[in-house]
């Protein structure tokens, strides 16, 4: 039998009905949730597009000091994870067992901390050329933008690691269930704000 | 402490120096005719006093624009707000209760709820209102825009103003000279100023003339004047800045063009230079200049000091406000020494400013003593913890809010009395506090009761009654809201622990950079703002989330959107707010976190920093913040006028629909706290027009309210007191509120007394009433007994009254350009209205003290007062369908709503108090110890970060997410109470409410009522 959507994403619907119904308040929540971090990502887009020209204050610029390629592969990292963990969604709705979903949790996990280990990276690049962000007001906004994200994304790392662990420990209850669907949505929206990351800073930054 | 005495040894050493610099006081000798003019306003002065220093008194076109544009607006606001005046007492009178002609007569019409031609009027009129001020505002804030160039024959005289650590120096680039707070002008010719920053952000004012704007270190902003008498107007700075702040002044003379250039000449001729030493010695020591006069050495140094600021990093001017303890940093305790405690300090410097300060730490200290005394004596600690502090019963989190509520209440209203005290002796005198004190008072002041009192007030109440009232069990998410009540009181104890370790900010409640930036208020206080705010703001945002989800999700069958009660409508709004708005908070705080702890440079002066963008973030949050407070005290107050008129509320959905719109618009309207700022006067206008806009949906709730008491049976009790008193009270703010909006007249009143005063007559009724009166009302139902109305009633007559007595003075004091935050007042015609107001203090306190007698004196006789049955004033909505107090699970079986205040409909249906058909076993969640875990941690955790405790820094913050990732593995987080139990709990409360009489309104405050209502057919 069909269920009804009771949240917006991925619903268990017919394949566990009891998880179903426990997981509309729940999920409705951290959607909601979500709508708060947002907000918070989105004052930070807009300080750093207010300090990104007016805040130089003759020191780098954008162009100076970004490291395009290091970005883009960066970005092609996260893509791919949220393509796993989505990999690892549908095999927590349709594959009561079976290794699938340890698989594509384990393969988001390095996925993301590549992208974490690139990142920190390409901020040790910065500070050796002096681009840190006691430099000016623009090298402050970048720093606190890209590091709240890269800071949320080893939240998730965390989060990961504490819900594979769970796996093992409890198996599939339906709260481990809940908090695999939260984290995806948490790690699906860490994507949309790296995409306009990389745009709004790393590409409008050296090409315009 | 100390550093007040060391600083005022520099404040006299730097007179000397400066005045050594600026050889002697020129004063030019103004014409006979001026010295008669002036001889003359000083004898209007004296006989009008009250109106001597303000723009009501204008002695140039812009301020006299400025006073007909004030007029005008009050005159129209009288519209809107007279026939209240009027309707008001009418209904209170003809709607009473003991008014037995009126009642027989069938003027009594439980179920009247909408007029279509009312509410036409009641939306009709506020918007004609709002259309016709919206006009003027807009034609009048171009006219008013103080970049625009003043009409006059004459050629503008150029004037560049730098402000610096309290002195004012101007620059007169084409005559080639400078002074120091003292600034010449030229009678009937406009003034053209532009002006900067060489320190934090002040705000140039002369209020005879016109308003003020801001001068800010990077950049220019600009100011016409034009002074149309001679005479001498004074001139200050009306931004806190530290402490020199209340000395900060200058003197304006208006003279003629011909003492003007004699003047200019012989500057130019015998003068000192203005050159690098002496512009060191400007910038560089604190204090006053007194009046100097220079000639100008460097052309380009009003250019060059925009510029330098920007590109250079400044180091830390430690001693400007306070001295850093030069001793090193002992890795295990970080900054904390010895010093730091309140005590030693005083032990060290016993003035009396001191003793104050460790009498407060020592009050908080034997409090904090007697309550542990208390709880080991009457073995409590075993309930306290079990009961009380684990548990995540949303009824006993609502209550824990209230008791934070409380407890930081008392500490903010001493504070106020004190500060009310300070001021009204300090004309002309030091007073008791020190201004390192004062300053903290006032920022401890404000951001308790913002953060401190009005939200876990408001949290607490919400907490309270709004699962009830949509028939819920609980919030969606017990345990998060535990954690959001515990990160709420970590930041409340990190603000009393500053009381006895260290110090507090002295950046207000706001903490504008670069103020509190480390550059200019390098000690630990601004560090305690930081975390204190963090904390509670995270634990807020959660609570949002919490409540949002628990309204859309949460609520009992058949309880459509539509039918719930308006307090609910207020609690989804103010959810909704919090979510949005917490966040610009905790932004602005990490950043200026960022700035102090790393050197980032957000809101400094130097390297690119800009503290506009504070500003915006600050109050893109403290504009919502006001409708966060006062959103649920609307609904508090919607519910006790429909209970208390016996009615059904009227204009529900006229109601509801003013709310969301009062909500949407709370986010449109930030940058009315910064007009003076410098932008535009069109960015300017659109922001006063929204502001004003606001003004609509408030002013229909007033009158869906009044309109509510008409045709019903008013009772009078305490709640119902403090409802009619916001209503009017209200009305006056909100009056004060519009003419605040118009940004000509906020460059007038802006950081006045007159601001102090409307944000005070807009929270204290807005907020504190309605959250007393919502105690009042749902006190039984918590506790199971009724308060003492006699008094309440006293209470109530006191926060009446002392409301009008404090404040009535400051707005104006206001008028007359008296300034906030100012420790120290230079004119006599002050005291008279200080006096009053130190007055008023007295008897808001004694306001709240009689509530805690009242509180004593009703649990002393409880047990008369008892209302098990639940429903001591006729009440219409769920809450008050179960016991006092309700069941941990709230419903023995979660009710089915058919209508609006479905609690009446059940009760005139007979359908109240009927057995169920069947019951089930009833899942609650079970206690936990996680919120206390995270709330000792979270206070551990701020502390450590105040005074630079690494290593501590580190642990607390591992326990604190190792608590919640621990909690993730616990799998029992529920306990099931079986139905039997659940059936022999509620039956026999049902029984004993069978049992019971039914009391009929007149004899609600006897003993008689034992909470169950008598039903009118």
């Amino acid at each position: 039998m069909k269920q009804p959507l009771s949240h917006p994403g991925l619903n268990l619907g017919s394949t566990d009905e009891y998880s179903h119904d426990e997981a509309e308040p729940v999920i409705f929540g951290f959607w909601v949730f979500l709508m708060a971090d947002l907000v918070l990502f989105a004052l930070l887009f807009a300080t750093y597009a207010s300090m990104s020209v007016q805040g130089q204050a003759g020191g780098p610029t954008p162009a100076d000091v970004f490291d395009l390629p290091s970005a883009f592969i960066e970005t092609m990292l996260l893509l791919a994870s949220s393509i796993t963990f989505g990999m690892a969604s549908l095999a927590l709705k349709y594959r009561a067992d079976g290794p699938h979903l340890v698989f594509w949790l384990a393969l988001t996990f390095l996925l993301g901390a590549g992208f974490i280990g690139m990142e920190l990276r390409d901020f040790q690049t910065m500070i050796a050329q002096g681009a840190t962000p006691q430099r000016s007001g623009f090298l402050s906004a970048f720093f606190l933008l890209v590091a709240t994200h890269g800071i949320h994304v080893t939240a998730g790392l965390v989060w990961m690691l504490v819900l594979l662990l769970q796996l093992r420990v409890q198996g599939r209850t339906t709260a481990v269930k809940l908090r695999l669907m939260r984290l995806a949505l948490f790690w699906h929206m860490l994507d949309i704000v790296w995409v306009c990351i990389f745009t709004f800073v790393y590409l409008f930054g050296v090409a315009l | 402490m100390l550093t007040w005495q060391a600083t005022a040894a520099t404040l006299a050493q730097s007179n000397n120096t400066i005045i050594m610099v600026s050889m002697r006081r020129n004063r030019p000798q103004p014409h006979a005719l001026a010295r008669c003019t002036g001889a003359l306003l000083l004898t209007l002065q004296s006989i009008c006093a009250s109106a001597s220093d303000g723009f009501i008194n204008p002695a140039g076109p812009v301020a006299a624009a400025l006073r007909d544009h004030f007029v005008f607006i009050v005159l129209v606001m009288m519209v809107v707000i007279v026939p209240l005046f009027i309707a008001l007492p009418w209904a209170l009178w003809r709607y009473r209760i003991g008014n037995k002609s009126g009642n027989t007569s069938g003027n009594y019409q439980p179920e009247w709820e909408f007029s279509w031609s009312l509410e036409l009027l009641v939306w009709g009129l506020p918007v004609v209102i709002v259309t016709i001020l919206g006009w003027k505002l807009w034609e009048q804030s171009y006219q008013l825009d103080p970049y625009r160039p003043l009409p006059a024959t004459a050629a503008p005289l150029e004037v560049q103003v730098i402000s610096l650590d309290w002195k004012w120096v101007f620059i007169y680039p084409d005559q080639g000279i400078a002074s120091a707070d003292e600034l010449m002008m030229v009678t009937g010719r406009p003034v053209r100023f532009r002006l900067t920053s060489g320190t934090v952000m002040q705000s140039f004012m002369i209020p005879r003339l016109g308003g003020q704007i801001y001068t800010m270190a990077g950049m220019i902003t600009q100011l016409n004047l034009l002074a149309s008498e001679p005479g001498e107007f004074r001139g200050l700075n009306t931004q806190y800045n530290g402490m020199g702040f209340a000395n900060q002044k200058f003197l304006a003379r208006a003279v003629s063009q011909a003492d003007f250039d004699a003047w200019a000449a012989n500057v130019r001729q015998s003068k000192p230079p203005l050159d690098q030493a002496a512009w060191a010695q400007l910038m560089t020591v604190f204090g006053t200049a007194g009046p100097a006069v220079l000639r100008q050495h460097c052309r380009r140094l009003f250019c060059r000091l925009r510029v330098e600021l920007q590109r250079q990093s400044s180091p830390p001017r430690s001693g400007r406000n306070e001295i850093v303890s030069a001793e090193p940093n002992f890795a295990l305790l970080g900054k904390l020494t010895a010093q730091d405690i309140s005590f030693v300090q005083t032990w060290e410097n016993p003035v009396m400013s001191e003793f104050i300060a460790a009498s407060a730490g020592g009050v908080m200290v034997i409090g904090a003593v007697v309550v542990i005394a208390l709880l080991t004596y009457y073995r409590g600690w075993r309930a306290l913890w079990c009961d009380w502090l684990t548990s995540v019963d949303h009824k006993k989190v609502g209550i824990m809010y209230i008791v934070v509520a409380f407890v930081m209440l008392s500490r903010a209203i001493i504070e106020a009395v004190l500060m009310r005290y300070h001021q009204s002796i300090a004309v002309n005198d030091p007073g008791v506090l020190s201004p390192d004190h004062f300053g903290q008072l006032f920022s401890t002041h404000g951001s308790i009761m913002i953060f401190f009192v009005a939200m876990p007030f408001v949290s607490g109440i919400m907490n309270y009654i709004m699962p009830q009232q949509i028939g819920a069990r609980d919030v969606s998410f017990p345990l998060l809201n535990a954690i959001s009540l515990w990160l709420t009181a970590a930041g409340a104890a990190l603000v009393m622990i500053s009381l006895v370790v260290g110090q507090f900010s002295t950046g207000g409640w706001t903490a504008y950079p670069p103020y509190t930036g480390i550059e200019f208020s390098p000690g630990e206080g601004v560090d305690y703002w930081i975390w204190s705010i963090s904390l509670s703001s995270v634990g807020s945002t959660l609570t949002g989330v919490n409540f949002a989800t628990t309204i859309y999700k949460n609520r009992a069958p058949g309880m459509t959107l539509f039918r719930m009660p308006l307090f609910c409508w207020t609690t989804l709004c103010t959810s909704i707010l919090m979510i949005f708005a917490m966040a610009p908070l905790t932004i602005a705080t990490l950043m200026l976190a960022l700035d102090r702890y790393a050197g980032f440079h957000f809101f400094t002066n130097d390297l690119g920093g800009n503290m506009m963008n504070y500003a915006n973030l600050f109050w893109l949050f403290g504009h919502p913040e006001v409708y966060i407070l006062i959103l649920p005290a609307f609904g508090v107050f919607s519910e006790v006028i429909s209970t208390y008129s016996g009615k059904v509320i009227y204009g529900y959905k006229s109601l509801v629909f003013a709310t969301m719109s009062i909500a949407v618009l709370s986010f449109t309207v930030w940058l009315h706290h910064f007009f003076t700022m410098g932008q535009g006067a069109n960015v300017n206008a659109i922001f006063g027009i929204a502001t004003m806009l606001i003004g609509v949906p408030t002013g229909v709730k007033v009158y869906d309210w009044l309109l509510t008491m008409v045709r019903g049976r008013i009772r009078l009790t305490t709640a119902m007191l403090f409802s009619v008193s916001f209503m009017v009270t209200f009305v006056i703010g909100g009056l004060t509120g519009v003419i605040l909006a118009n940004p000509p007249v906020d460059f007038a009143v802006h950081n006045s007394l007159f601001l102090v005063a409307h944000f005070h007559n807009m929270v204290i009724p807005g907020v504190l009433f309605g959250m007393i009166a919502g105690y009042q009302f749902w006190f039984p139902k918590a506790f199971g007994f009724r308060l003492a109305e006699y008094w309440g009633k006293w209470s109530f007559w006191c926060w009446s009254i002392g409301f009008y007595l404090t404040f009535m003075p400051l707005y104006a004091l206001g008028l007359m350009g008296a300034m906030r935050r100012t420790v120290e007042w230079f004119r006599p015609e002050y005291t008279g209205w200080l006096q009053v107001s130190f007055i008023g203090a007295m008897l808001l306190l004694a306001g709240f003290t009689f509530l805690a007698v009242q509180l004593v004196v009703s649990m002393r006789q409880r047990d008369q007062r008892r209302v098990p049955a639940g429903d001591p004033w006729d009440g219409r909505s769920l809450e008050w369908s179960n016991s006092a107090p309700p069941p941990e699970y709230n419903f023995a079986v979660v009710p089915t709503v058919f209508a609006q205040d479905v609690f009446t409909r059940m009760k005139q249906q007979q359908q109240a108090y009927a057995s169920p058909d069947h019951y089930e076993d009833i899942l609650v969640p079970t206690n936990s110890m996680v919120a206390p875990v995270i709330g000792i941690a979270a206070i551990v955790f701020g502390f450590a970060l105040v005074w630079h405790i690494w290593w501590l820094v580190g642990v607390s913050f591992a326990g604190m997410w190792g608590a919640v990732i621990a909690r993730s593995f616990v799998t029992e987080t529920e306990r099931v109470i079986p139905a039997s139990e659940v059936m022999a709990e509620h039956e026999a409360w049902l029984q004993r409410v069978r049992a019971s009489a039914e009391t009929p309104r007149e004899l609600e405050d006897t003993r008689s009522n034992v909470g169950r209502a008598q039903v009118l057919a």
